[in-house]
Parts: C-alpha cells; sequence; structure tokens
C-alpha cells in the first residue's frame, strides 16, 4: 500500500526536482546573462516587428562578434518603459517605428546626439532637430480596400470626406495603434489643432470600426467584412507575400492631402549608455545598403539611403513628400495627439 | 496543522504583504493621483463600464450552466467515454483565450475557413467574429474548465448518502438535483463563477483580437498609445473597484461549508437512454468541437499554409524552452511559497491568515497589466540587478498565480482528518515530524494540481511578461502575441501549436493528480 503510493510519486518529485535544478543551475536562457548584461552585451530596445529586425541583429553579432540582446516589443510601450527607467535604463539604443515616441524620448534628454556620419547617411529633414535619432526607413499612410468589392475611382481622394454620410460605419481604424497617432501627430504639424480635433470628432461620430492593429483592417478589408481603413502601405504587401495573393491593395489619398504622410522609422542612442561605440556601429549598420535592402524586399518599406530602390507599386521618396512629413514638428505633438484621440472618445 | 502556530500565520501574511502590497499601493496611489483618464468623455467611460458589466454577465452565466451540466454528464451518468470527455473538456485549459480568439476570427467572416468550407455543402458566409457574441463566446470557452473542474471536485466530494436517501423516498433524478445536489454546490459554483467574472474583467487579448471594448482593454490601449502612464492607471483605478464589488459577492453568495463524504464511494449514476443519450453526447460533442477541434484546426491550417509557402518561423524552440523553464521555476517557487499561507488559511479563523489568503487574490484578480506597471515602478526603485531579471520575473508570477496553489492545497487540508495529527502528537511524533510525516503525503497530489495549474498559467502570461522579462529571453506567449499583431499567422500559428504542446502533458498531469487527489 504504502509501496504504491510513493511510487506514484516519482513523476511529481521529477518534476519539482527538474524545476529546482533549473533554478539553482543552467538558469533561463538568457537568465545567466543577468548580472553581465550590463558589462559586455549591447543592448537594443526594438520597437519593431520581431521577424524583420532580427535576421539584421544576427548578422551584425556574427560580423562584430559583439553580443546583442534585443527587447522586442511595441514602440510605444518600450518608449514608455524607457521613461520610467530613465538614467537607469539598460538599453543602448531605441529602434522605434515612428518620429512620434521617439521624440518623447527627446522631450526627456534621454537621447545622445549623432555623429555627422551617420546622420549624412540619409536625405536631410529624416533626423532629429539636434540630430538625437535618425530615420532608417519610411512606411506611407494609405487606404486599404478590396479591389474585387470597390472600383478604384469609388474611393476618396482625402479623408476629409471619410467624415461625410457616405462612408458611415464603413471606414476601419486603429486609433490607439502608434501608425494612427503618429498620423494625428503628423496633421496636428500640418492642419493646427482645432482642424485635427475636428476631423478626429467628425470620424468618431461616423461609426467607425474599431481595431488595435493595422493588420487586423487589412484582414477584414480582404475578407469583405470591412470596405476601406486608414494603414501603413506594407501590411498588404507582406500578407500578399506570405500567401500568395490576398484581396486588399492600397490607395494613397491626393498629395497634399493631411491623409498623405509618409513616416520614417527612427533610432536613437540612450545619454545613459556604456557602450556608445557599439551603439553607433549597430546603427550605421542599419544604414548599410545591405540592411535597406532587406527592409525593402522583406518588409517592403521606403528605403531612407539613397540608390537603393522603391516599394513595388509606391511612388518614390522625393524632397516634396521628405517636406510632406513636418518632422521638425511631428516629435513634438504626441502628447497633443493621444489627449485629442482620447477626447473624441477613440479608445 | 491541528492548531494555529502564530508563526506560520506570520510567515504567510510576510510573503503576501511583501509580494503583493507593493505594486498594489503603487496601482492604488498613482490611481488617485493620476485624477481624470485624459479626458476621456464620460459617455466613453459609461460605455466601457457598461460593456464590461454586460461580457461579465453573459459569460458568467454560460460558463455556471454550461461547466455545471458537463460536470453532471461526467460524474453523475453512464455515458459511455465520460472519462475521455471529462479530460477533453480540460484541455481547452492549454489554450489561452488570445488564440482562441485569434482561431475564431479565422473561422469567421466571408474568407474564414468555416465559411469556405460551409461553402462546399451549399451554406452561407459564417458571420465574422467579433463584438459582444464572439468575445462571449471565446471566454465562455477558454474559462469553462475552471467551471467543470470546481464543479467535478465538489460533486466527487458529496456525500453520496443524501442523494440515496432521497432517491428512496421516491424523488425524481431532477428533483433529486434540484433539492440535494444544488444546494450542496452553492460555494463551489459561487467561486467559480467568482474565479470566471473576474477573469472576464481582466482579459485584454481575447476582446482586443475580437474587438469588443472593454475596461481592461482600454487601459491597455492607453499604455500602449500613450507614454504618460497617468490615465492607464486611472482606468485602472476603476477596475480595481469593478473586482473588488465581484470578490465581495462571492464572499456573499458563498454557503455554508458542505458535508464531505467520510470515505470516497461511488455516487448513484444516471442511466442515459435514448433522447437523453443524444442530448448529453451532442452537449459534450459541441464544446469539444468549438473549444478544441476547430481552434487547434484552424491554427495547424494556417502553419502548414505558412510552411509550404516558405515562412521561417524563427528562433521558436529556444523560445519553448524559456517558457517551460520559467513555467516549472514559477510553479515550483510559488507552490513553496504558498504552503505557509495554505496552512495558516485552510481553516479560516485566523485573522492574519485571512489577510494572508485575500492579499493574493487582489493581484490576482486585477488586470495583469495593471500589476506589470506596478512591479515595473517598484523593480526600477530596487538595486539594478533586479530590474528585469530573472528572479523578479518569477517574483511577479508568484504574485499574480499564488492563490491558485493556495486553493489546491487548501482544498487538500480541508479534507484531512484532524484526528490524524492528534494520533500522531499522542504517539510521540513531534510538530514538524507530523507536518512532514503525516501532512506532507497527504497533501501532496493536491499541491502537484496546483503546481501544474500555475506552470500552464504562466506560460501563456502576457502582459507581466511583455513587460518585466529579461531582455533576450523572449517566450512562446510573447512570440505568438507579436506575430498575432502583426497578422503573422504563420509564426503565430506555429508558436501557438508549440505553446498548446507544452501545455498539453501538464494540463493531462493535472487531470490525472486531480482524479487522485479524491482517491486518498
Amino acid at each position: 500500500m504504502r509501496g504504491s503510493i510513493y511510487s506514484r510519486q516519482v513523476t511529481p518529485v521529477a518534476l519539482l526536482i527538474a524545476a529546482v535544478l533549473a533554478l539553482t543551475g543552467c538558469g533561463v536562457a538568457s537568465g545567466e546573462n543577468d548580472a553581465t548584461t550590463t558589462e559586455e552585451t549591447l543592448v537594443v530596445y526594438v520597437g519593431r516587428n520581431e521577424d524583420h529586425v532580427r535576421p539584421l541583429v544576427e548578422a551584425f553579432e556574427a560580423e562584430t562578434g559583439l553580443a546583442v540582446d534585443a527587447r522586442y516589443g511595441s514602440t510605444g510601450e518600450l518608449a514608455t518603459t524607457i521613461l520610467q527607467e530613465g538614467d537607469s535604463s539598460p538599453a543602448d539604443v531605441f529602434f522605434a517605428q515612428d518620429p512620434v515616441y521617439i521624440g518623447a524620448l527627446v522631450d526627456g534628454g534621454i537621447l545622445a546626439t549623432l555623429p555627422v556620419d551617420i546622420i549624412e547617411r540619409v536625405p536631410e529633414g529624416i533626423s532629429g532637430a539636434n540630430d538625437e535619432w535618425v530615420g532608417v526607413t519610411a512606411r506611407r499612410r494609405v487606404m486599404a480596400y478590396n479591389p474585387t468589392l470597390l472600383a478604384e475611382n469609388q474611393l476618396p481622394w482625402s479623408i476629409n470626406e471619410l467624415t461625410g454620410d457616405e462612408w458611415s460605419g464603413r471606414v476601419g481604424l486603429a486609433p490607439t495603434h502608434s501608425s494612427f497617432v503618429s498620423f494625428v501627430a503628423s496633421m496636428i504639424a500640418a492642419e493646427g489643432q482645432d482642424t485635427t480635433r475636428a476631423w478626429l470628432d467628425g470620424i468618431a461620430s461616423n461609426s467607425p470600426v474599431l481595431f488595435s492593429g493595422n493588420h487586423e483592417i487589412v484582414e477584414a478589408v480582404a475578407a469583405g467584412d470591412l470596405d476601406v481603413g486608414l494603414v501603413n502601405h506594407y501590411y498588404a504587401l507582406q500578407m500578399a507575400a506570405e500567401r500568395g495573393s490576398i484581396d486588399a491593395a492600397n490607395r494613397s489619398f491626393e498629395t497634399g492631402d493631411p491623409g498623405d504622410v509618409l513616416m520614417p522609422t527612427t533610432i536613437g542612442m540612450l545619454e545613459s549608455s556604456t557602450h556608445r561605440e557599439a551603439a553607433l556601429d549597430f546603427i550605421r549598420f542599419l544604414l548599410r545598403d545591405s540592411s535597406q535592402q532587406h527592409f525593402l524586399n522583406n518588409v517592403k518599406e521606403y528605403p531612407l539611403v539613397s540608390g537603393i530602390g522603391t516599394p513595388e507599386g509606391e511612388n518614390p521618396l522625393d524632397a516634396d513628400l521628405i517636406r510632406g512629413m513636418r518632422l521638425d514638428e511631428v516629435g513634438n505633438n504626441l502628447t497633443v495627439a493621444t489627449t485629442l484621440i482620447a477626447q473624441a472618445g477613440l479608445i | 496543522m491541528p492548531r494555529h502556530v502564530p508563526w506560520v500565520a506570520l510567515l504567510a501574511v510576510t510573503i503576501a504583504a511583501t509580494l503583493c502590497l507593493p505594486p498594489l499601493a503603487v496601482v492604488l496611489i498613482e490611481a488617485v493621483t493620476a485624477g481624470s483618464a485624459n479626458g476621456i468623455p464620460a459617455s466613453r467611460l459609461f460605455e466601457l463600464f457598461s460593456g464590461t458589466v454586460v461580457l461579465i454577465a453573459i459569460v458568467t452565466a454560460c460558463t455556471v450552466l454550461l461547466g455545471t451540466t458537463t460536470a453532471l454528464i461526467v460524474t453523475r451518468t453512464d455515458l459511455p467515454g465520460r472519462r475521455v470527455f471529462s479530460f477533453l473538456v480540460m484541455l481547452p485549459l492549454a489554450l489561452p483565450a488570445y488564440l482562441l480568439a485569434l482561431a475564431f476570427v479565422g473561422l469567421g467572416g466571408g474568407a474564414g475557413l468555416a465559411s469556405q468550407l460551409g461553402a462546399l455543402i451549399g451554406w452561407g458566409p459564417a458571420p465574422a467574429a467579433h463584438g459582444l457574441a464572439a468575445a462571449s463566446l471565446c471566454l465562455t470557452i477558454a474559462s469553462l474548465p475552471i467551471v467543470h473542474a470546481l464543479v467535478v471536485t465538489a460533486l466527487n466530494r458529496l456525500d453520496p448518502a443524501l442523494e440515496e436517501s432521497a432517491r428512496l423516498v421516491g424523488d425524481s433524478p431532477a428533483r433529486v438535483f434540484v433539492r440535494v445536489i444544488l444546494p450542496q454546490l452553492r460555494t463551489p459554483i459561487a467561486t467559480a463563477a467568482c474565479i470566471v467574472s473576474l477573469y472576464t474583467l481582466s482579459d485584454f487579448g481575447a476582446v482586443s483580437v475580437l474587438r469588443y471594448d472593454t475596461f481592461t482593454r482600454a487601459v491597455y490601449s492607453q499604455f500602449r498609445g500613450g507614454v504618460d502612464l497617468a490615465p492607464a492607471f486611472a482606468l485602472s483605478g476603476v477596475l480595481i473597484s469593478m473586482a473588488a464589488v465581484l470578490i465581495v459577492l462571492q464572499a456573499i453568495l458563498s454557503g455554508p461549508p458542505m458535508p464531505v463524504a467520510s470515505r470516497g464511494r461511488p455516487p448513484l449514476t444516471l442511466r442515459l437512454t435514448g433522447t437523453a443519450k443524444t442530448v448529453a453526447f451532442s452537449v459534450l460533442g459541441s464544446v469539444v468541437l468549438i473549444s478544441l477541434i476547430a481552434p487547434l484546426g484552424t491554427l495547424g491550417f494556417w502553419a502548414v499554409r505558412g510552411i509550404t509557402a516558405g515562412v521561417q518561423p524563427g528562433p521558436i524552440l529556444a523560445e519553448a524552452s524559456n517558457t517551460l523553464q520559467l513555467a516549472l521555476l514559477a510553479a515550483a517557487v510559488t507552490t513553496l511559497l504558498a504552503i505557509p499561507l495554505a496552512l495558516s488559511s485552510y481553516r479560516g479563523t485566523s485573522r492574519l491568515g485571512r489577510i494572508a489568503e485575500t492579499l493574493p487574490w487582489i493581484t490576482h484578480s486585477l488586470p495583469h497589466l495593471a500589476i506589470g506597471l506596478g512591479f515595473l515602478v517598484v523593480s526600477l526603485a530596487l538595486p539594478p540587478a533586479f530590474y528585469q531579471s530573472t528572479t523578479m520575473l518569477i517574483l511577479v508570477y508568484v504574485a499574480i498565480f499564488l492563490p491558485v496553489a493556495v486553493g489546491a492545497q487548501q482544498v487538500a487540508l480541508r479534507q484531512i482528518d484532524p484526528r490524524l495529527f492528534e494520533v500522531s502528537r499522542m504517539l510521540g511524533r513531534g510538530m514538524w515530524s507530523t507536518g512532514l510525516r503525516v501532512g506532507v503525503p497527504l497533501v501532496w497530489r493536491a499541491a502537484m494540481t496546483g503546481a501544474l495549474l500555475v506552470a500552464v498559467l504562466v506560460s501563456q502570461e502576457l502582459p507581466a511578461t511583455l513587460l518585466l522579462r529579461p531582455t533576450g529571453t523572449e517566450t512562446l506567449a510573447i512570440r505568438v502575441w507579436g506575430a498575432v499583431t502583426e497578422g503573422q499567422l504563420t509564426t503565430g500559428s506555429i508558436a501557438a501549436i508549440l505553446l498548446v504542446a507544452l501545455s498539453v502533458p501538464l494540463v493531462a498531469g493535472h487531470h490525472r493528480a486531480t482524479l487522485r487527489v479524491r482517491q486518498i
């Protein structure tokens, strides 16, 4: 009787012992790096999709022999985390999806100035006011639609048409996604707070369909469950690449319309970084032709280094588009943008 | 232990207070000082509030009805295959709600798998999975195992003599259920309803994927969209009050302790015939179809489609290893730290014991994002070695999942006949010796069920892991969520299938251990 009880306990005992071994012995994968992380490893907070950035991180490690710990997450979450961490942030580098959240770090005095050779890799105007960050690639705000259900000539040319009755209940938005917040920040820079507020209130009272991310919008459009959605240009391209084809296409708004925005992804080095040379080398690595080619081919984004190319079916990068980014102002508008979005009830 | 030893209660309160009070204090202080929620219009706040309450009411009612039904079928009828079904109904524990939600989205709508399959036999497109109906279905399915498990355990512990007497005096099975069984199930059902409602309140993954607006989703949106934490904390304050109301409701609805069978004896079973058998089969079959076959089939379809298209899933094996190690480590530490809490509170008489029991319930029931934010602030105030360390992450898991381990141990402790301890003491054994040689063997299996459940929950945990994991330690849950938010269905589904594969042995172990607990 007793023997059988004990034999039946073997499995759980083994499990518990395994767990305790894990605690005292080998530790969780990089858990053993806990103590050494700040000594030898470059820490990069990546507010971008892991699959798009990891190959470059691994290539950088292989080439330089340096160890990189990358923390992947959403840009907004990581920017908040760095602001909470302040001077004690373990991060050396922050790679963000847009100029708005990195602007909040500039406001907090958290970023160091980047050297001229890095700034000069990209066209003038795609860097922080005092060179606190530099653009890496760019994405365009577009309207996604289903070409099998809607003809291109039925689509509006301006985002201002979307607040009209014709589009009631037909427009998808991801209002708390960093890409929408950036778009609102740039609209504030271009049109002023009052016009932006009026547009947000107009779209909020036009029964928009709210999503948490861009791809869900494109997914719903492709399925025929949603007419149009405001998204970044590369989602439809990436999903088509993953699935062979997809019933979703992009249409840009008219040039000069507040809906036609080009947004750079951005990178900066923290003032508190203890690995400055490695951090700058990592940024240089991302601005190399080969890395820029990766972003164009695999992520379908605009490279910012000249001569690499343009995403399929998109207008080339030119001086007008870059001026249209109004990056000097956009970076300061995060708080105003999130407040206006919340006040419109778009949460 | 037979009598309360004050130092056990003191140790328990120290553990509970050290782990749970700091993050709670941070959230409460920030919520009070934050003031307004970023000027969100009151009408919108009311919409979020009522949306949350409606969802909680529907999910709780549905899971209690359905979970009690499945539990009765597997414990009180002679339905063939009921043991297999009992396990299959528990298996969705291996599928976090956000995965179920993702699969439902892939099934419904114009391009959904269900619509494509339906078209083959001439059906119209399935409705797109979003909004209240989809969120209710998804969370009902996700929390059904909780109700099922609690009610099955309770039914197995009922003294069959009462039911037998009622049947002897000529009561119909339905009347026996209403007059004899149901009143005895009051406490477990109240507990299950409380757990399910708190779970629904704190879920953000599934409601985000299914686009249903709740308070927790709003907290997450505020956190994700802005860099100012004040609005997120202000909304968390509302969540804390809602959680408090639910916990108080549970205490009010709970009945007196049940009479427990002194000796395990199989209860009378109802012989099912004809229509009744068909109905019972269809209920269990539908549950298995919706909660297992459909979602796993959808994930499998995506995985195969993506792999055929040549998509690389990335370092998911390393992530699986991280997930398993963190889960087992957290389960071991949680179980060890739960021992004093269970010992000091299982009789429910000591005030210290009750404090030690309640505190972790509060951290458990709050949205993990809020608790995670609290811990983020706390760990930044500690020496730098703690920040984003494995140690800190494990402690966070302990703070969140302690009640699961404590609850499992309490169940076993309550079943022990106190006379066993008295006999041991009379035979000259000391307190320690009695605890080790009499208490531990009796509680061991129940503690294992708790530990395995903690391991499953930790492997699926998302918000706190996102905030506090060591940089470079990616887990499957993080990978799934990252892929889901970027629409990378291949990577997401492969990682998800791996996560489910890891959890299945843990759930199976939990299920076996649960069956054995009642054989003591």
